[in-house]
């Protein structure tokens, strides 16, 4: 919303001499958010109103022609210039040099004087384009044309901001500072606030509200409010003997300046009052309405209206609209209708102010997806008593615009609306505790009645009542009014104090450090980078992940289809970023920590922290699997889940390959699945490579968090390593031939290592050759030729009557 | 025999200083002191001399020995150290070659600086809490005093889920904040409280250099007897100067945010410049941080906690935006890109 400095001024005294630096700065430490402003003086700096002495033809160019422009001081100064419309005698809007202008319109120059085609151009005159006025000239016109200033009032020399009257300081209010405040929809409003925080008395007004109109008494109008719950309050009156025009430049520029387009005299005057008194206004044609009444109802299921945006609607029975006891005339609060819209041959009008229950209408303009200036306002829920000022104030600018106009209909207020008293109990000290300084008693009075409030009561102890502006739902508790003290006295003069509190040890959030913990791992041990992604995808990851629809939780209302469901694995987005990063890199992990959301019979849904890993590595041709698993080994080692156990999976997750499928347990327990990403998903997303893969519940993984560790002393005696080989079948596991040589109670046998894994032709087909390290260590003694001995017999017996053959005895 | 001892020990010292490498000193030795040396065959002779002139010439060529011996060991020690010094003079390297490739990994940047976050509050008596990214409507909004149709439900375009609303909880929603964590842990806890809530909150707005739909919030709040708006202000300035590791100001302006009354703009000064205006702060000095306030009575009376009694502030600001800031990061949706590219500069 853009307010106005020079409006403002109507209504207080604004200390002038404050640049609109610093006002822009207080208003927003001290009320709303002002986004930017704009100096109208600086933008019409350097230039002056100048009019046309003499014209003469330019010697070196057709197009161009020479003007004597006196510009004020008895000054006489030569332009060049290309208008086709420069006569002599015109009033013209000069640039001089040092002016800041849009060189057709577009490119921003600043003016020096100049020689154009050697004659001597002191500054330019413009055209409206050139100096951000209503454009002279349309694209593809062929003739220049430069700003006739005649019907500006204003002798040559005027600075051109005081002859457009364009002096204007305009302020950039952030709506959403505003959402709260029903009452600073106006100027009126943000004129209370600055002669509060200013200490400066607000002027008289009164007679912004008198009007001296002939009143013509005819019949009343029919007002009825059918459903009393959308209209607390509605006034209305009636005009005749309008004549629709353009508004007088006064109001044009008032609108201009805050960037509202005019439209015609009454639209104009609807404008006006919104923007000044913050309560929106409606003007129908009466000869349209022809019944002489307006009937307030929710809509019929299936009722059409064609709104003046020219869009054709089908109501619902929650929409409240105006009729003319037959057909519908407008959007209660929102829009008006197309049909009874003032147009140039309207002669009598009937003006609405009424208040709107805030709710109904921002659900109405919710469904109808229209917000317009008055809804915004309806439905932050105004003040009541705005209706009749907003008439009144109405009626007197129709006198500026028509004073030949009569009031047929006097004004006409009806609704249930009652004034609420609000009176709040205010303790003194509890303002003080709460903002964290001593402010007097006699400051705070003076701040709360500066802003308008009724108070009263003696000592610490006071008593509020809340005027009807503020009492829209914005002040009901005390706190609401700490909150008009602490702003008016200035936030800037609270110090910065830290509490005096006891030593405390916050509870510990292990969940989080462990997490944590996790990071360092993935991250700093094992290489691997963290990502995070999106927490939903679409049918399509649904389906080139081979994931199950029923699991989803589908969102109501996604931004896009690939965003509908909340995600059941981290895998899918994570072969998205994979598919990304294969374009810049050959081999890398990825790895997240993030949530899943599970369709669940409670209300809430399951929503559980895996940890979800990805590796790529073209090196590790059809390996790529013990990628993922080295990894989760040396994490849940690191992570001090010393006895889980990897075994084939009994539940394939569906993204995954079948075969090359693995499962980790404690105890019992699940907590996580390794295995290489399923050959068809990865031509789904597109990738070319094998992807193994984990996914780890961190949740359940954390809930077993032990965080034990035992100290095993260093051996004292030197150890003997032997290697066997044993011959085994391809698809013979590890752990088999693991478990033999485990088997024999060997007390000397420390640790049992694979250390390679051998297939080639000398083995025969189907068969490949495994080679363990072992171990043999005591804490007692230093071993013997005749220890190892024995125990390679042991281990020896063991695997040939296990069947399998001991390669290279 | 006396006179051989005196002209071999001279000829030796002089063939122990004549060898330049440790090779022809090990020959010299050889030649005096090994199993046939010069020396060693006249030790030998010694045993045939005459009885009395045995100890005396005893003594004579065991000194001789020791000499030698002492004459070698400094020349060896000698030789080693040219060696040595000879090895450095012909060692070169190549100091701009690269160095050995390592593979190290990275973890996300919202995490490292919501970990440094973590820490600072830890250290001032914080605790770390969290909830469901899933959440209800009543914990997302009227928990937090704000009502079905209020307007203050715009500044939150929330995404709703496909479920049949709960009468108790309304419909479920993905949090848009993570303040419905204030209610939740006042409804777990009770008062007093001091915590922050570090988490993934959700908007249904579309994405752009400077928009996400999902981000990254940090929630505090601090319930007591008599916590103050100038506790905040102390409190805030303490994080950030530590955070930023230089002197931090901040300041309040007015705000709304329905789950506090007062409500309150925060903003601090801009960590780049200092406060003396720059790009970065559109030369105010100043940068937007975050919305905060005195907890509404509504709230503390949600999360079962008397109003008469405690009273206190909430926070709430943009992990990702600080991040942003921090590291001149241009473009939000790199957050949750996936790129090693960006990962790794971190």
């Amino acid at each position: 919303m853009y307010i106005s400095l020079n409006w403002l001024r109507e209504f207080v005294d604004v200390p002038h001499g404050t640049d609109a630096q610093e006002l822009a700065n207080t208003i927003t430490l001290h009320t709303a958010e002002i986004e930017g402003y704009e100096d109208e003086c600086s933008k019409f700096a350097n230039m002056v109103v100048g009019q046309v002495k003499k014209l003469k033809p330019h010697p070196n160019a057709d197009k161009l022609q020479l003007s004597e422009t006196d510009i004020g001081g008895g000054k006489i100064v030569q332009q060049v210039c290309g208008g086709q419309n420069l006569k002599e005698g015109m009033k013209v809007a000069v640039a001089l040099p040092g002016a800041i202008v849009q060189w057709h319109g577009e490119e921003t120059v600043e003016l020096k004087e100049a020689k154009v085609r050697g004659e001597t151009s002191v500054g330019m005159i413009c055209a409206g384009e050139e100096i951000g006025l209503e454009p002279d000239n349309r694209e593809g016109q062929k003739e220049v044309h430069i700003h006739d200033l005649s019907y500006v009032d204003a002798v040559a020399g005027t600075p051109l901001a005081d002859a457009l009257g364009r002096n204007d300081t305009i302020f950039e209010v952030d709506n959403k500072s505003l959402t709260h405040r029903p009452d600073l929809w106006g100027h009126f409003g943000f004129a209370r606030e600055l002669s509060a925080i200013f200490d400066r008395p607000r002027k008289k007004i009164d007679h912004l509200f008198a009007s001296s109109l002939k009143e013509k008494k005819k019949e009343l109008l029919h007002i009825k409010i059918e459903d009393a719950e959308i209209c607390p309050r509605f006034s209305t009156c009636m005009v005749s003997n309008v004549k629709i025009q353009e508004s007088p430049q006064w109001i044009k520029s008032r609108l201009q300046a805050i960037g509202i387009r005019p439209i015609n005299n009454i639209v104009d005057i609807t404008n006006f009052v919104m923007v000044e008194l913050g309560q929106p206004m409606h003007a129908y044609d009466r000869n349209i309405v022809g019944t002489d009444t307006l009937n307030v109802r929710f809509a019929k299921d299936g009722e059409t209206l064609e709104t003046i945006d020219h869009k054709k609607r089908t109501l619902t029975a929650r929409d409240p609209v105006v009729t003319d006891g037959q057909k519908i005339l407008g959007l209660a609060g929102i829009m008006g209708g197309k049909d009874s819209e003032i147009s140039d041959a309207t002669t009598e009008v009937i003006f609405e102010a009424a208040n709107w229950n805030p709710i109904i209408i921002r659900k109405s303009s919710t469904h109808h997806m229209l917000r317009s200036d008055a809804s915004q306002r309806f439905e932050k829920g105004l003040d009541p008593e705005l209706t009749e000022l907003a008439i009144k104030r109405a009626l007197a600018l129709l006198q500026e615009t028509c004073p030949d106009a009569i009031i047929t209909t006097p004004q006409q207020t009806i609704g249930d609306w009652k004034e609420k008293k609000i009176v709040i109990d205010l303790d003194v000290d509890m303002v003080c505790k709460k903002i964290g300084i001593e402010i007097s008693p006699k400051e705070i009075v003076r701040i709360l009645k500066g802003l308008e409030f009724g108070v009263s009561g003696s000592g610490k102890k006071l008593k509020v009542s809340v005027s009807p502006h503020r009492a829209t739902g914005d002040v009901e508790i005390a706190e609401d009014l700490i909150e008009e003290v602490a702003r008016i006295y200035g936030y800037q003069n609270i110090p910065s104090q830290l509490p005096d509190l006891p030593i405390h040890i916050p509870r510990e959030n292990r969940t989080r450090q462990l997490e944590n913990t996790a990071r360092d791992i993935f991250s700093h041990d094992l290489g691997m980078f963290e990502a995070q992604t999106y927490s939903f995808y679409g049918d399509k990851e649904i389906d080139d992940a081979l994931l199950p629809k029923e699991l989803h939780l589908e969102m109501l209302n996604p931004l896009s289809e690939d965003q509908k469901y909340m995600r059941i694995s981290l895998i899918p987005t994570l072969l998205r970023a994979a598919h990304h990063n294969i374009k810049y890199r050959d081999a890398f992990s990825l790895y997240e920590i993030g949530r899943t959301y599970i369709e669940d019979s409670n209300y809430f849904p399951k929503e559980e922290t895996f940890a979800g890993g990805i590796f790529i590595d073209p090196a590790k041709k059809g390996e790529i699997f013990y990628n993922a698993l080295g990894a989760v080994q040396e994490f849940l080692a690191r992570f001090n889940a010393s006895k889980f156990r990897v075994q084939e999976a009994q539940s394939v997750p569906p993204y995954a390959h079948p075969k090359k499928c693995a499962e980790v347990r404690i105890g019992k327990e699940v907590i996580g699945t390794l295995y290489e990403i399923h050959p068809q998903v990865l031509k789904n997303f597109g990738i070319e490579i094998a992807i193994s893969a984990f996914e780890i519940n961190l949740a359940k993984l954390i809930a077993l968090d032990s965080n034990i560790r035992t100290f095993h002393p260093l051996p004292r005696f030197p150890g003997i390593e032997f290697d066997i080989s044993v011959l085994v079948e391809k698809r013979t596991p590890v752990r088999e031939i693991y478990e033999i040589i485990r088997k024999p109670d060997n007390k000397l046998l420390q640790s049992v290592k694979l250390i390679d894994i051998f297939t080639g032709p000398q083995l025969g087909s189907g068969k490949k050759s495994f080679t363990f390290r072992l171990l043999l260590q005591s804490e007692e003694r230093t071993l013997t030729d005749e220890d190892m001995q024995q125990v390679q017999e042991r281990v020896y017996g063991a695997i040939t009557s296990a069947n399998f053959e001991i390669r290279g005895r | 025999m006396k006179e051989l001892l005196t002209k071999m020990q001279a000829q030796a010292l002089a063939d122990i200083d004549a060898a330049q490498t440790k090779e022809a000193l090990y020959e010299v030795h050889v030649k005096y002191l090994g199993r046939k040396g010069e020396l060693t065959l006249l030790m030998r002779g010694i045993k045939d001399l005459p009885k009395e002139e045995k100890p005396e010439m005893g003594k004579l060529v065991n000194e001789v020995k020791v000499a030698l011996e002492a004459a070698f060991e400094k020349k060896g020690a000698s030789l080693e150290r040219e060696e040595v010094e000879r090895s450095l003079r012909d060692s070169w390297i190549d100091v701009t070659a690269p160095g050995t490739e390592y593979k190290t990994g990275r973890v996300h940047v919202l995490n490292q600086v919501q970990r440094e976050i973590e820490e600072i509050f830890s250290a001032m008596g914080f605790e770390i809490q969290d909830g469901p990214e899933v959440e209800s409507e009543y914990y997302n909004f009227e928990g937090l005093n704000i009502p079905e149709h209020h307007p203050a439900r715009d500044m939150q375009d929330t995404f709703f889920l496909k479920r049949k609303a709960d009468p108790q909880h309304g419909r479920l929603v993905l949090r848009t904040h993570t303040s419905p964590v204030q209610v939740r842990t006042l409804e777990k806890y009770g008062a007093p409280v001091r915590m922050i809530v570090p988490g993934r909150v959700f908007r249904n707005e579309a994405i752009d250099a400077s928009h996400e739909h999902t981000f990254n919030q940090v929630e505090g709040m601090m319930i007591d007897k008599d916590i103050s708006i100038a506790h905040l202000k102390g409190v805030m300035e303490t994080f950030l100067t530590r955070l930023f590791r230089r002197e931090t100001k901040v300041r309040f302006r007015p705000g709304y945010f329905p789950f506090v009354e007062p409500g309150l703009e925060l903003d601090m000064s801009c960590a780049l410049c200092g406060g003396d205006g720059c790009r970065v702060c559109k030369h105010t000095g100043w940068i937007e941080f975050m919305g905060a306030g005195m907890t509404h009575p509504n709230v503390l009376r949600a999360g079962g906690v008397d109003p008469n009694v405690y009273q206190g502030w909430a926070f709430g600001f943009g992990l990702t935006r600080l991040a942003m800031m921090r590291y001149a990061i241009s473009d939000i949706r790199l957050f949750a890109g996936g790129d090693i590219r960006f990962l790794e500069q971190f």
